[in-house]
């Protein structure tokens, strides 16, 4: 499964200049048509052999000594990769151990590790490699190596102590410390191996850097050293010859080209696979339209129910190209007015049809069948633009961690007024006092300084509080609350529900309430949903169901929700912290 | 969570004077770094500035004058001294004072590096944000496939090229010097070509993270329309570590500024510096460096203001 | 033949031109302008900064400028090159390398060591004051030492000490302690000074140049120097009204400058680069055969090559010359004595040590077998060089040596070169003369003590000395050639290998520009039309 994700095709193509690379690094003496070295004045410039004037047993011509370009260019390629590999190497070894322990240890070990990074980094590089090489009588490989890797340990060092300094506060690590675990042991043996999927992928990625890095020293007058040839040294004598000879400079360009851009292909396919937290590729799959029949959007009679599913299936494709069924033929109602609850374990779908109802799908995620329908206005299949004239105002929801939920860069106040702007027509002060209201409304103390305040600067209560705010900021017909508790505390959990019954008892909302917590459900809803793997296995009002489920499952919920408040500790564990 | 109102105002002077220290620090980091590894490698200033084949006795004169004769610590004591009080030396070979020749050359470089920088970030913005509005889509595989193209290309060699086809074969623009706007040209073009591939690619990932986030799920919730979404809710989260990204730009591109000026002859610091190396005329070498780092620390200076500008966290000094 | 109202339409057709060449205003308000002017100006060829009659002159060169105005104490030749325009001497080269009057009128030879000069009149500096017989004391007796200077000026080692006296404001006799022959040479690149200048220091002839040359200084930039017209120049004023010079060390660069019209003419044109010049119906080259000779030079006080002739002649032998000649290309000659084209007394020497690597390993043999050596060879000045060495590389290691060659930008080759410890062995360097004398080639390198080469042969200071104080053509003519006999067959403190191509770019509205195989040009009679 894995290697499909990487065979895409750009990753190929990586592969396979790589693989040429490689072959060139290791085979130059065998595959390069003359030595790289030979000088024969009287055959200089000769063009490549498609032009006027060529040799034949020069293919892409030959340069100012008469010196075959093609086999320079084999020859270059060891040169230039293997300095770039050795410098990559060094640089990777030596900057995450200096990341590792600065992360690891912070205190003043990071502080002079970073410091000194920093300093590094306003460092004009450029200027360093030259006062050190141009001074330099010898410019073996090793010195470019040496000042190459100079340059580029602080990009790792910095990447390493990022991620180690989040790594550190993991379960596994404090569990290691916990246990008597030597530091250097933790550093090596736990936090090390799992960081090193960033650290390979941030070494290719720096391979290329450094590989262009080289080519501009050469370019300079920097480079390594004649008789020895490195690409960037094939380019640099290509430029003084560039009126006689264009094909001096083009061809190592390329060269260098090719081979940086299948590293970088290549890094972001390893990336991709090996540590998706990177997100460098961040190749999306492209969302399929949903393939749902358009059924006909008839306005029927007041008498029906304020929302109609119907059949409801949703798929979500997988990378092998099959798809997986999240929610398979579902169908319920709500009427105005009345609460709905829609119960089950993580995977059983709940979240996913709340999310599709709002429209609110993953963009991978698609409608196969089904009708949902809202006051009788058919759902699927509707645009964008058409949804979010019924979103907000014909239907809300409010979601399980506020936290996250509400954007951190704008006043709790401002993201109320929004939602009313969007829908209302009213002046800006009537939506600010608007907004006002509905803080009191949801009984937040201060209202004013709750509508000033960022998210991060109220409580998770608060936030939660505030979120109900906006959803029921235009009076929605509908709310859908999906695990609205969760993220709570035990008490908070409670008022807040309690706040939530009373509101929407005044306002005549109708709710779906979706948890995985009976209790809830059985104390705050009329009717109730049992679903697992994507299922409906039972429905009903909420007091019969409780007293008497018959499918198995829900014997088994029920019975786990009553051992945990019994105190009995039984096997099973059937309350799990669902993600939806 | 905790509530905070009195952190409020506290928290941004603190956080900036803590930067100012750190930036203090770099500095003085640098200018250690850069007198001693300019002198500890071999080259004699002195030698330079007389006739070849001078006596050893001319040398040495010449050595008393420039204070090259000095033990080593006590030269470094004087450049620090100066330093403090803003003078950064006098040039070995022009006898003028370091400062005056820098400055005299830094608006070039300066000129050119913001010229690109804005380009830059004026192109990859817009192309950036078109990759996230559709990922997967025509737009983002066509901006992906130039990012990798961009980032993977040398320099040096666009710009090269672009002289070779636009100034000697076409004679539409300038080859070298910084006379006319129109020198600006192909320069900017050079060294933005890698700025804006690495550019792309941060913004289009910084929104597609944003994108991503809960917050926008509850603004689709709300009914906010797509393109207020991605303009107003995602942008502002996206733009922080956007901004971090151009502060770090910022000393690839200086590092950048130097080979353009060599292609170019932009009369700017990095051909300064470059002479100045063949010369081993250190002063000037120094003042260069000192001034790039200051420009390096003073840009992340910034950087830090709009990041904490742009994310309230920061601003209002929460302890994360 | 013009008359006012047409001089004044072409002047402003000129300045309109001007306009558009610097993208002042674009092609079609230049159209409009012309239009009104009644003028058929003729459209501006291709580019955008085609060209277009003015007065002044860019002028690109590959040396930077050294670090004062001070005349006498540098060997740049960027230095000569641009004091040539500043100042006046007394006799002035022409481009065939022959002398011609300058301040000096006329002079004559009164006895062995005294020659008379009679002085123009008129002559002013540019700082105003009148030119007489006792600059040029001051001048000849501070360049030469009679005068002592601390430290000793390098233009000193050109001469022997030399007295002024002046017998009339226009007319001054020169003594020297014992017979200079090349006197007559050495005055064409000693500049004249004012004796008030002088007088008034070392520092203040540093700060800044005043002489009877056709241009001031009136710009001066660590790489930008910029020329005026003196209007009292002794010659009539010079046609450009000002002349920039711009240090630019890159060969591509000066050339694609040249090609996109952002300078006029352009100094050191790589050979190869001509493909691009004649590409370019707009931009023109001249090339000629240098007085500079290109060589391998040995550490003649150290070992291996020291005491050991036979490896030398191995290493004469063993190089390709003639394909090294070939690379570089142009007007490359290989070199036949240590006497370049064009100085006086020179002569083709035999054998002339042809590319033959089977005499080389015999000569190797003879003198010990292989041997290992660093050769210095500085970049990015003589075109070229770094290819040279690498050949010369290839053809010494096949024929048994072992040479290590390190290329070294040119401060730490001067280094290497005259750095105490003497490391290396060999290095490739160069030598111009600017003038015919053949002192000049041989006193620096050879004489010792203090020779370039670390040489001290007895026989070649003699014979230097000898042709030094002779003022005899046909001695001298006998001295030299002995001497170039001696240092080819019996010495070979160096290895000659090129007489350098010296060519520049310049653009076709550029006349009156001539190369002068010195490398040191006259400005004053370029225009640009």
């Amino acid at each position: 499964m894995i290697m499909r994700r990487l065979l895409r095709p750009g990753v190929v193509v990586g592969l396979v200049l790589i693989a040429l690379l490689l072959a060139c690094t290791l085979f130059a003496d065998w595959i390069a048509p003359h030595s790289p070295t030979r000088m024969a004045p009287a055959l200089k410039y000769l063009p490549p052999i498609w032009l006027e004037g060529s040799d034949p047993r020069y293919l892409l011509g030959t340069d100012q000594l008469g010196r075959d370009v093609l086999s320079r260019l084999i020859h270059g390629a060891r040169t230039s990769l293997f300095i770039a590999v050795s410098a990559v190497m060094i640089a990777t070894a030596f900057g995450v151990t200096v990341g590792l322990l600065a992360g690891y240890f912070r205190g003043w070990v990071d502080v002079v590790i970073m410091r000194i990074a920093d300093i590094q980094l306003a460092f004009p590089f450029i200027l360093l490699a030259l006062a050190i090489l141009s001074v330099t009588e010898v410019k073996s490989a090793l010195t470019i190596i040496i000042v190459l890797a100079f340059a580029d340990w602080v990009i790792h060092a910095r990447i390493v102590r990022g991620r180690v300094l989040v790594e550190r506060e993991k379960e596994y690590v404090r569990g290691a410390r916990a246990l008597g675990a030597s530091n250097l042991r933790i550093m090596f043996l736990y936090v090390l191996p799992a960081i090193l999927p960033t650290v390979i992928v941030i070494a290719m990625i720096e391979l290329a850097v450094l590989m262009l890095v080289e080519s501009i020293l050469s370019f300079i007058g920097l480079g390594i050293d004649p008789p020895a040839i490195s690409w960037g040294t094939a380019l640099a004598d290509g430029r003084r010859s560039l009126g006689n000879a264009w094909w001096m400079m083009v061809f190592p360009g390329v060269a260098i080209f090719l081979a940086v851009l299948a590293i970088n292909l290549v890094a972001d396919g390893l990336a991709d696979v090996l540590d998706p937290r990177l997100k460098l590729s961040g190749i999306y799959r492209r969302a399929d339209r949903s393939k749902a029949l358009a059924s006909p959007r008839t306005m029927e009679q007041k008498e029906s129910p304020l929302l109609v599913v119907n059949n409801l299936s949703v798929m979500f494709p997988l990378d092998d190209g099959g798809s997986v069924s999240a929610v398979k033929a579902v169908s319920f109602a709500v009427k105005a007015g009345e609460r709905l609850g829609i119960v089950g374990e993580s995977g059983s779908g709940k979240s996913v049809t709340a999310m599709t109802v709002m429209g609110l799908l993953d963009s991978a995620g698609y409608i196969s069948s089904g009708s949902i329908r809202l006051k009788g206005r058919e759902l699927v299949g509707s645009s964008e633009r058409e949804l979010n004239r019924v979103r907000g105002r014909g239907m809300a929801m409010i979601f399980q961690d506020a936290s996250t939920a509400l954007n951190p860069v704008f006043r709790v106040g401002w993201q109320i007024e929004e939602a009313i702007l969007l829908h209302q027509k009213v002046s800006r002060s009537q939506a600010r006092k608007n907004a006002l209201d509905l803080l009191r409304m949801v009984n937040i103390a201060e209202p004013e300084r709750v509508a000033q305040s960022y998210p991060f600067e109220i409580s998770g209560g608060m936030q939660q509080r505030a979120m109900i705010a906006i959803a029921l900021s235009c009076g929605p017909d509908l709310l859908i609350a999906d695990e609205p508790t969760t993220a709570v505390d035990v008490t908070t959990q409670a008022q807040i529900l309690r706040e939530l019954d009373a509101l929407i008892a005044r306002l005549g909302t109708g709710v779906i309430l979706i948890s995985h917590d009976l209790g809830v459900i059985a104390e705050f809803t009329d009717r109730v949903l049992v679903m697992k793997d994507g299922e409906v296995v039972e429905s009903g009002p909420t007091a019969e169901i409780v007293a008497a489920p018959r499918h198995p499952y829900t014997q088994q919920l029920l019975a786990a929700v009553r051992s945990l408040e019994g105190g009995e500790p039984t096997g099973e564990k059937a309350v799990v912290h669902a993600a939806g | 969570m905790r509530a905070t109102g009195s952190g409020r105002s506290g928290g941004v002077a603190r956080f900036l004077l803590r930067r100012f220290a750190q930036a203090l620090f770099v500095i003085f980091g640098v200018a250690c770094v850069t007198f001693f590894v300019l002198r500890l490698v071999p080259g004699d200033p002195a030698r330079l500035m007389v006739p070849p084949g001078s006596s050893e006795a001319v040398v040495e004169a010449i050595r008393v004058k420039l204070g090259t004769n000095l033990p080593l610590l006590e030269q470094f004591w004087a450049y620090l001294v100066g330093l403090v009080q803003g003078d950064l030396g006098t040039s070995f070979r022009y006898e003028r004072p370091v400062l005056d020749l820098v400055l005299s050359v830094f608006p070039a470089t300066l000129a050119l590096g913001g010229v690109a920088m804005l380009f830059s970030l004026l192109v990859a913005v817009p192309l950036g944000i078109a990759a996230a509005a559709k990922p997967g889509g025509v737009t983002d595989r066509i901006v992906l496939v130039l990012a990798i193209v961009g980032q993977s290309l040398p320099n040096f060699w666009i710009g090269v090229m672009l002289v070779l086809f636009f100034s000697i074969r076409l004679g539409w623009l300038p080859a070298i010097g910084n006379e006319t706007a129109v020198s600006y040209i192909l320069p900017v073009l050079t060294l933005s070509a890698v700025l804006i591939a690495t550019l792309i690619r941060t913004v289009r990932q910084s929104m597609l993270e944003a994108l991503s986030e809960d917050y926008v799920r509850t603004a689709r919730a709300k009914g906010v329309p797509w393109s207020r979404i991605f303009f107003v809710h995602a942008l502002k989260n996206a733009a922080i570590p956007l901004v971090t990204v151009v502060g770090l730009q910022i000393g690839f591109v200086l590092g950048g500024a130097f080979v353009v000026e060599l292609i170019f002859n932009w009369p700017g610091v990095g051909l300064l510096a470059l002479q100045a190396i063949s010369t081993r005329d250190f002063p000037v070498v120094q003042g260069v460096v000192m001034l790039v780092a200051i420009l390096f620390v003073v840009a992340n200076l910034l950087v830090d203001i709009a990041y904490a500008y742009l994310n309230p966290r920061v601003r209002l000094g929460a302890e994360q | 033949m013009t008359t006012s109202r047409g001089q004044w339409m072409n002047e402003a057709v000129a300045f309109a031109a001007l306009k558009l060449r610097r993208g002042e205003i674009s092609r079609r308000h230049f159209m409009q302008l012309t239009a009104s002017l009644g003028a058929a100006a003729a459209l501006p060829a291709t580019g955008a900064f085609a060209q277009s009659a003015s007065d002044n002159l860019k002028f690109l060169v590959g040396e930077s400028f050294w670090a004062n105005w001070h005349p006498y104490n540098h060997t740049a030749q960027i230095g000569y090159k641009i004091q040539r325009n500043i100042f006046s001497r007394l006799v002035e080269v022409k481009p065939d390398m022959s002398l011609e009057p300058g301040l000096a009128e006329s002079w004559t030879q009164i006895d062995p060591l005294t020659w008379e000069f009679k002085l123009r009149r008129g002559v002013t500096f540019h700082n105003g004051a009148p030119f007489t017989a006792a600059d040029v004391k001051a001048s000849i007796e501070l360049a030469s030492g009679f005068v002592p200077s601390d430290p000793v000026l390098a233009m000193t080692s050109n001469w022997l000490p030399t007295e002024g006296i002046v017998v009339d404001d226009a007319t001054v006799q020169l003594k020297t302690a014992s017979p200079l022959g090349p006197i007559i040479n050495t005055l064409a690149f000693t500049d004249i000074m004012s004796a008030a200048d002088i007088a008034a220091g070392q520092a203040a002839l540093e700060a800044r140049p005043n002489g009877t040359g056709a241009f001031m200084l009136t710009g001066d930039e660590p790489n930008v120097k910029t020329l005026e017209r003196f209007e009292n120049h002794w010659r009539g004023p010079a046609k450009l009204k000002t002349l920039s010079w711009e240090f630019i060390q890159d060969a591509q660069t000066r050339l694609s400058a040249l090609l996109a019209g952002q300078a006029d003419v352009i100094d050191r044109v790589v050979p190869d680069q001509r493909a691009l010049i004649d590409g370019n119906a707009e931009v023109r080259l001249i090339s000629i055969t240098a007085p500079e000779i290109q060589s391998v030079w040995f550490r003649m006080d150290k070992e291996p090559f020291g005491s050991n002739l036979d490896l030398r002649k191995a290493v004469a032998w063993g190089m390709d010359r003639e394909s090294m000649a070939a690379i570089v290309g142009g007007n490359t000659l290989v070199a036949d004595s240590h006497l370049a084209t064009g100085i006086e007394y020179r002569a083709a020497q035999s054998p002339l040590y042809g590319f033959d690597p089977d005499r080389a390993k015999a000569a190797l043999a003879a003198g010990g077998g292989g041997v290992a050596f660093e050769l210095g060879a500085p970049t990015g000045f003589y075109p070229k060089a770094e290819e040279i060495c690498q050949l010369m590389q290839q053809n010494l290691n096949e024929v048994g040596f072992d040479m290590k060659l390190t290329l070294l930008e040119l401060g730490a080759w001067i280094d290497m070169l005259f750095g105490e410890s003497k490391p290396g062995e060999a290095f490739y360097g160069g030598w111009g003369n600017i003038t015919r004398d053949p002192d000049f080639a041989v006193a620096t390198l050879l004489h010792s003590p203090g020779a370039w080469t670390g040489a001290s042969d007895a026989k070649s200071d003699q014979l230097i000395d000898a042709g030094k104080a002779s003022s005899d053509p046909a001695e001298r003519s006998r001295i030299y050639g002995e001497l170039q006999a001696h240092l080819w067959n019996d010495l070979l403190p160096s290895v000659p290998i090129l007489f350098s191509d010296l060519s520049s770019g310049y653009r076709a509205n550029v006349t009156g520009y001539e190369l002068y195989p010195t490398a040191v040009q006259d400005f004053w009679p370029v225009e640009i039309t």
